[in-house]
């Protein structure tokens, strides 16, 4: 307790000292916390490959970014655990500039590419201030009838942090 | 002095400019998949027995090798599947037999397609496998893909064969 109230002051301490903003920890939560995929095929399933490559996109997929300020930088960086068939990539794109206030924003290099999650941290979108209901697309590639028949899990981790 | 600020100052940086998460479960399923066509628009193969003009000679009957069989085959870890060949609806004129012989994979697919012989296989109203252990595959789609098909009647005792026509119907299935 005696340990919270120190770093409790040391940091209105330090924003008072350093800066003209007021505490925040940026938190980030999602539309969705689970989702599922199951390709088709190529054609007529007889004789095909299953689609190599499927996007998912729904209105419940979103991130949103609160407890943050004008002043308040912030990135999201998203990474996966390792539980994943090699062969599968996956990726996310941001599709829309969400909600906020005017003086919020976010950064244009998200909308325009897609960034592979791995199994280390990828920067995905940077911004200022709250914003809600930014939508997110999935892809993955690598689908084939060459795997097995199988459910393939892996767990993505969206992480955002306050930057000066 | 400046050093111990500098230091204060990145804890309490750290300190207050946290971190939160948020964690998204993925899930891709790819089912099990068995899938199989005879390739052709017409999949009716007519044998017609001729017989030479020179007196004494055997009746022959052409071969056909325009039917191909295609497939999707997807399974567990482990899983392999065969693909059978049997007369499902009429029977051979008596004193003839069907002998299929198949040519390995053609064409664009991939993957683990399996196996065959190239000894003639006998066909008849019980299940005979002609390819075994099928993995994941796909052989594409259409003729020139997969594997062909040569028929074969053959006459095994002229004493019982008979004049006329005969229907019978080959079914695939793989399994």
């Amino acid at each position: 307790m005696k340990r919270l109230l120190s770093i409790f002051f040391f940091c209105s301490v330090a924003i008072d000292t350093f800066s003209q903003c007021t505490i925040f920890t940026p938190t980030i939560s999602l539309g969705s916390n689970s989702i599922s995929a199951s390709p088709s095929f190529l054609g007529n399933r007889i004789g095909s490959d299953r689609t190599p490559e499927l996007t998912i996109s729904s209105g419940t997929l979103t991130i949103s970014i609160a407890n943050s300020n004008t002043c308040s930088n912030w990135e999201v960086s998203v990474v996966r655990d390792n539980t994943i068939n090699t062969d599968l990539r996956l990726y996310v794109i941001r599709t829309s500039e969400g909600i906020g206030a005017p003086d919020s924003s976010i950064e244009q290099a998200s909308l325009a590419n897609y960034v592979e999650i791995t199994t280390i941290p990828q920067t995905f979108m940077r911004g200022v201030n709250n914003r809600s209901s930014i939508q997110i697309s999935y892809k993955i590639t690598g689908i084939s009838v060459n795997m097995d028949a199988s459910r393939y899990l892996s767990n993505i981790t969206f992480s955002v942090i306050g930057t000066p | 002095m400046k050093f111990i600020k500098a230091i204060v100052f990145i804890l309490i940086q750290t300190a207050c400019f946290g971190q939160s998460k948020a964690k998204v479960s993925f899930s891709l399923y790819l089912a099990d998949v068995a899938t199989i066509a005879v390739a052709k628009s017409n999949t009716t193969t007519n044998f017609v027995g001729t017989a030479s003009s020179l007196a004494g000679s055997a009746l022959t009957f052409s071969s056909n090798n325009n039917l191909w069989i295609n497939f999707t085959s997807q399974v567990s870890s482990g899983i392999t599947r065969n693909i059978t060949a049997q007369i499902t609806s009429g029977s051979l004129p008596i004193g003839t037999t069907l002998k299929l012989t198949l040519i390995s994979l053609h064409g664009t697919g991939s993957g683990t397609p399996g196996t065959t012989t190239t000894v003639p296989i006998t066909i008849s109203s019980s299940p005979t496998i002609i390819i075994r252990d099928i993995g994941n595959a796909f052989t594409a789609t259409g003729v020139g893909n997969g594997y062909n098909l040569t028929f074969e009647l053959a006459i095994t005792d002229y004493s019982q064969l008979r004049s006329g026509n005969t229907s019978i119907s080959i079914t695939f299935t793989i399994t």
